[in-house]
This record gives C-alpha cells, structure tokens and sequence, in this order.
C-alpha cells in the first residue's frame, strides 16, 4: 500500500515535472509524517514514564530517528528516510525550512506574549537580573569556548556564537512548573517573568550584533576591521530600534485597519504574513529572521487583537514546535559530538552555573535573600528554543561546526533535564525576601464579587457576561490558570473576570469601572428575566417522559 | 474571599464591593492595560445626541410620563417611525419594571433593546422640577438620558450608557446642565467632561 502510494506520488501529480521533484516531495512527506509521529510519541513517553518535559522526548525522538542514527539507515526500495545531506546542515533544506518556519513562528508568539507593562513594572529587579543573566552567561559561553579549545580568540565567531547561545532563558518551563504550583504570583516568580522579558528582548539584540558581526567577518578575507564591525553592529541595532518603534507607532492603526476584515482567522494569517515579512526584511539587512517575526510580535503584543492571535496561532504553534525540536535533535552529530562529550557536559554545566550566579546576584541586591536569589537564578536556567535557533543559524551559515552544535544542544538538554528538580526544590521553604520590601504603588483597581448560589449558576453567568462583553466588541480571552479566569480587552481597557466555585469576581481600572458595571448589571438583569422563564417551563418531568417515552418506540 | 479583597459586604444582596483594593503581583498583572487616554469613547455621545434631541424643559412629572415623552420626541424628530412608537416604549419600560434606571443625583438613564431601531440612538431630556423615577437615592430625577439601541446588532451600546452616566458624575457639570440655556451648552458641558 505505501510502496503504491509513493509509486503514485512519485509518477502522479510531479509527472510534469522533473522527476526529482517528485522524489523530494516523497521524501518530505515521508519526513514529516516520522517526525510528527516520533516527536509526539517521545514528548508523551517523556512526560508519561520519566515525567520530564516533552521537549526532551522530541529532541531524543529527533536523535533517534534522524540520519545519524535510524533515519540514516536504508529501507528496502527507497533508502534512507532521512538521507545524509552534504553541506553544513545533514537534513534537507526543505525540511530545514519546516524548523525554520516554526521558529519564525515560535519568536512571532513569543513577542506577542511579552507584556511590556510588567517589565516596566518590575524593571528594577527585572532589568538588574535579566542583564546579569544575559551578561554573565554571554562571557561564560564565550570563555567557555576559548577554554575549551573550540575558538582561539574570545571574539572568534564560535566563541561569539557560544556566548550567544548560553544567553537566552526560555521561561515557558519555569512558569509552568510555577504556575503548577501556584507560585508564579510570588516575588520571586514575577521578578523571574519581568527579567524573561528583559532577557529576550536583550538577547534578540545580542543574537542580532552576533550574527551581524560573525556574517561581516565570513565575507572578508582579511581579519575583520573594527570600524567595519562597528559599521555592522549599528546597522543591526538601527534595523532593530527603527523596526520596533516603527512597529510599536502603527500597531494600533494597523489593527485597526485589520479589524475591518471582521474575520479573526483573516486577520490572525495577515499577522503571520507580516511576520514572515520582517523576517525576510531581517535577514536581507544581515540579520537572523527570527528578529523580525519578534520585532511584530512585540509590536502588536500591546494591541487588544493580541490574545485573541495567541489563540488563532496555538494550533499552529502546537504543530510546528514538535518538528522544530525534532529537527534540531536530528542536527546533532553524535560521532562528532562522542569526541567532544566532556566539552558538552562542562559547557552545559557552565551554562547553567552562568544564570544562577548571574542572575542570583542582581536578585540579592534587589531585595531578596539568599533562597530567593537561588530561586531566581535557578527559575532563568532553562534554554530551549532560542539556543537551539542560535546553534542551528550557527550551524547552517557554517559558522560552528558539527562538534560546536553538538555541544550546544547540550546546554539545552541539560538544563531542561535539571532545571525541573532544581526549580521545584528551590522553590520549597520560606519567604525569599530580604526584607519586607516596600509595597510597590498599585493600580487602582476596584473589585466587585458576586455570590452566586451555585457554581453552575456562576459558569451561566460568566459566559453570559463574556458574551455581552463580545457584543459590545471586547475580546475575550481565558487564560490557563487553575481558577478560571478571563481577560477582556478593548484597545486601552481590560478587565478580568475570576469565577471561584460559587463566587464571581470582576477587577476593573478605576477609570473604566462604570464599563463594566454597566455591562454586568444588564446581564444579571437578563439573568433574572431567563431564571422567570424557566419557572414558566413545562415540567423537567413531563419533558423527560417525552424524551424517554421515544427511546422504546 | 481572595486575600486580596478587602470587601465590605452588603449581606442582602449577595454583593460585595471592594473598593480600592490591592492586587497581588499575579492578580495585577493580569490587568496589564491600565491608563491610556480612553480614546475608545472618541466623544461618540457627538454623533449620537444631536442638538435636536435635547428638551430643555420636560413637562411630564412621574415615570411613565417622562419616558413616553421623550420616546415621542423621538417620533417627532423622525428618529422612531410613528407605527413603532409602542414597541419602543414597550422595551424601555419593560427594561425598567426589572430594575429603575434612576441613579444617583438627580440623574436617570432609561434605556432599551429593540429592532424598531436600527442605530444607536439617543435623547436627553431635562426637567425643572423634577420627576419621580424611582432613583437609588431616592431624590426626584432631573436629567434623564434615553437611549436605544437595535437587539440584533452588536456594538458598543452599554457602553454608551456608562460613559454618558460617567460624564454626568461631576456635580459642577450636573449644576451647569441645570442651568444651561440651550442644547449646545449642554453639549460643550458634555466635552469639558469627557476631556477632563
């Protein structure tokens, strides 16, 4: 049967066209449909049996069945599924532009996630431990590098490239694990979420300067002047500061504009458009194209269409990330990497010793205690996605090597694997405080909650005040937290609704509280109105007989 | 009650209010779009409350009679079709015998749903000597403003009823409505309000 369908794909629809597209588009299909299979079966395998992340299930299943090992390996009649590809990457660029869509992406969402409230908010702290973090970890890599024997100079693009990987945190593990367990609202884990915040954004322009500078130096014979490099350093940054405040200046219109579409899912493939679209625009400035998918992310982050995105984008997103790191663990030469295995454990093992003191520091000075700066710094280990971009970018431009790549998902999978424990046991005791600290100026807020005298009653409600505040053009959006709980957000307003059991608790701005009072009085006013009428229906009992009475006819 | 809530409870109804509260870092955070220059409004109650839909002096003196005359105000500027007139009036005091629209101050903001209108629309009537609404204060209301919008049509239409009960919050503004001569002056009341 599949001999006959790739006979068919082979002789059918490429017929026209020179036979080789046909084998190539044979051997994607195929690709994918392993990788799909074998990154979600080791993501459930790993979550299941070692409850670890499933980011390293996917990375292993990558391993596993990629062309150095499995993949490579010939079936009767066709070959290898995942053939040795020549050149500096070992898959094939088809397949690579899959990874690469992903992160694209993958970067696109994670700017439309970046609140940059918070991180005003907690900029003190948040900026002390994000640049701690990022710079520590920049020099440790780097130094890591020269020590190691992997670069000769501190300023080699391997070396440079090493620092760059070690740099970015991928929070999404740490606010999982302390969302789990309710502590994302602490402290500590809101400091570690602003400092996130910092961090990417810091390390988008690190990887930016990087790459820039590495990509100048490439195209010149003769070792690279630094007046060129400067040259090249300001153009990256220009390219950047223009796009985002360019970006951030006409997200509001161009929403605006957007919205007249009525449809979200026309508007939601605009905006990805418009994220592949800077990408293009990065990467033709010299940049990496995941700095312009960031760039649009983070624009529109601040628009009232941003949650309603990060919905429409989730199936995209659930679907791409199992390739993207599938891909990754794919690139990773494990003959190549055999030599080096020491060089791995030591740069991994540096990576994360980077954050903790790099980012545990600045969190001491900034009010906690030892335990809470342990908590910190041990919150930002975790890499995942943006090293694995930065090694691939590395890895593809031939800039690092085999042997380097292989060393740098190290650091990934390391600090994936301790990250978990160290977190969760941190975590443990009491407050991570110093002192008291000072309360910080709020919001005002007002609060209003209503008793219900059922939890049914209060979900009836809920959706009752959520869709009238749809009606009233607010998007709604609920967010993953245990108690249920909804965003509404209209252009500068946003509300949250909280239903606890019986209880529904409404926050607003003072500013726009008369908003929403007005809107929730009208909806319990229709609530009493829908309960009268249900006293007018005819009786459950009869009702039932009726229903039942069909089933024996 | 989360901690946060510092709630004074008003038993019999089952409401709590909390004013002035302080959130917790997670909890304020989740209300990341505070500020901003409520540009949403754009000054719409513009549009919609036109000169010729403000009476200067309502004669009704009870409920019914102020809510029917400014629904035939209404029917006189072309604004509701004559045939409609009781169905509009119909959804207005249905809405009311729910729960009275009479706020605080002097200040009452009848309002229904209905497809006998096709747009938002508006009118504001003010009475000398007041009319006996029902309010939640208990004081006569002197500025009533009506306002339907179309049920099957979605829009921003409580909203307007918030924004316009917003802008009547402010005693001095209340005081000069009184005492305004003509529609304009009321309006420009309106946008010192709105722009304050």
């Amino acid at each position: 049967m599949i001999a006959a369908v790739t006979n068919g794909a082979v002789a059918g629809p490429f017929a026209t066209g020179p036979p080789e597209v046909g084998r190539v588009m044979t051997e994607v299909a195929l690709q994918l449909a392993v990788i799909l299979i074998a990154a979600r079966l080791g993501g459930f395998i790993a979550q299941s049996y070692f409850r670890a992340p499933s980011v390293l299930g996917e990375l292993a299943a990558g391993m596993l069945f990629g062309p150095y090992a499995l993949g490579g390996l010939p079936l009767p009649g066709w070959g290898p599924v995942f053939p040795l590809k020549g050149g500096p990457l070992p898959v094939s660029t088809e397949l690579y532009g899959f990874a690469m869509l992903a992160s694209i992406v993958l970067l696109f969402i994670s700017g439309l996630e970046t609140d940059p409230k918070t991180f005003l908010r907690y900029s003190v702290s948040g900026l002390a431990v994000g640049v701690g973090g990022i710079v520590t970890a920049f020099a440790i890599g780097d130094v890591a590098a020269v020590l190691l024997g992997i670069a000769d100079s501190f300023l080699s693009p391997p070396a440079l490239f090493l620092g760059t990987v070690a740099t970015a945190t991928s929070v999404g593990l740490t606010a999982r694990l302390l969302s789990e367990r309710r502590k994302m609202g602490s402290p500590e884990g809101v400091t570690i979420l602003a400092a996130a915040v910092f961090d990417d954004v810091l390390g988008i322009v690190v990887l930016a300067l990087v790459v820039a500078v590495t990509r100048a130096k490439g195209s010149q014979s003769t070792p690279a002047d630094w007046k060129h490099i400067a040259l090249i350093g300001a153009k990256a940054l220009g390219f950047w500061i223009l796009f985002t405040a360019v970006g951030l200046l006409l997200a509001r219109r161009l929403t605006h504009l957007l919205k007249r579409l009525r449809s979200m899912t026309t508007i939601a493939s605009i905006c990805v458009g418009l994220a592949l679209l800077v990408a293009g625009l990065s990467e033709m400035a010299g940049l990496a194209m995941i700095i312009g998918a960031y760039i649009v992310g983070l624009s529109l982050s601040q628009t009232d269409i941003a949650y309603e995105l990060q919905e429409r984008l989730r199936p995209l997103y659930d679907f791409l990330i199992p390739i993207f790191f599938c891909v990754m663990g794919m690139l990773v030469n494990f003959f190549a990497v055999k030599s080096v295995l020491l060089a791995a454990v030591f740069y991994g093992l540096a990576g994360i010793g980077a954050k903790i003191v790099g980012c545990g520091i600045p969190a001491w000075f900034t009010g906690f205690n030892l335990r809470g700066a342990v908590r910190i710094g041990t919150g930002m280990i975790p890499r995942a996605e943006v090293a694995l971009i930065v090694a691939g970018i590395g890895l593809s431009s031939n800039i690092i090597s085999p042997e380097v790549f292989g060393i740098a998902v190290s650091l990934t999978m390391l600090s994936t694997l301790l990250a978990p424990p160290l977190i969760v046991r941190a975590f443990q005791g009491g407050s991570g405080l110093r002192v008291a600290v000072e309360k910080r100026k709020e919001e005002e807020i007002r609060s209003v909650s209503l008793d219900l005298p059922s939890a049914e009653l209060a979900e009836f409600l809920v959706s009752r005040i959520n869709r009238a505040f749809r009606n009233e053009e607010y998007f709604v959006h609920r967010l993953h937290t245990d108690t249920p709980t909804w965003q509404i957000r209209k252009e500068d307003i946003s509300f949250t609704i909280i239903q606890d059991d019986r209880r529904v608790i409404l926050n607003m701005p003072a500013r726009y509280q008369h908003i929403a009072r007005f809107i929730v009085l009208e909806e319990i006013l229709n609530l009493s109105e829908f309960l009268e009428s249900v006293r007018k229906m005819q009786s459950p009992e009869d009702m039932g007989a009726q229903l039942l009475k069909g089933v024996f006819e | 009650m989360p901690p946060f809530c510092k709630a004074e409870s008003t038993a019999s109804s089952g409401v709590q209010h909390a004013e002035n509260v302080a959130l917790t870092p997670d909890q304020a955070m989740l209300l990341p779009c505070l500020g901003g220059k409520g540009r949403h409004m754009n000054k719409r109650y513009r549009k919609v409350l036109q000169p010729r839909n403000i009476i200067l002096d309502l004669h009704a003196t009870d409920k019914p009679g102020v809510i029917a005359e400014l629904v035939d105000h209404l029917v006189s500027t072309g604004d509701i079709a004559p045939q409609k007139r009781d169905e509009v009036l119909a959804a207005v005091l249905s809405r009311e015998k729910r729960m009275s629209t009479g706020l605080q101050h002097g200040v009452a903001v009848p309002h229904g749903k209905t497809d006998a209108v096709s747009d938002l629309i508006a009118v504001l009537g003010r009475s000398r000597h007041g009319a006996e609404f029902a309010s939640l204060d208990g004081r006569p209301a002197q500025i009533f403003v009506l306002i339907l919008s179309p049920e099957s049509m979605a829009g921003p239409h409580v909203e307007f009823l918030a924004e316009i009960s917003r802008l009547l919050t402010r005693a001095e503004i209340r005081e000069r409505l009184l005492a305004a001569e003509s529609a304009e002056e009321i309006l420009n009341l309106f946008d010192q309000s709105a722009d304050r």
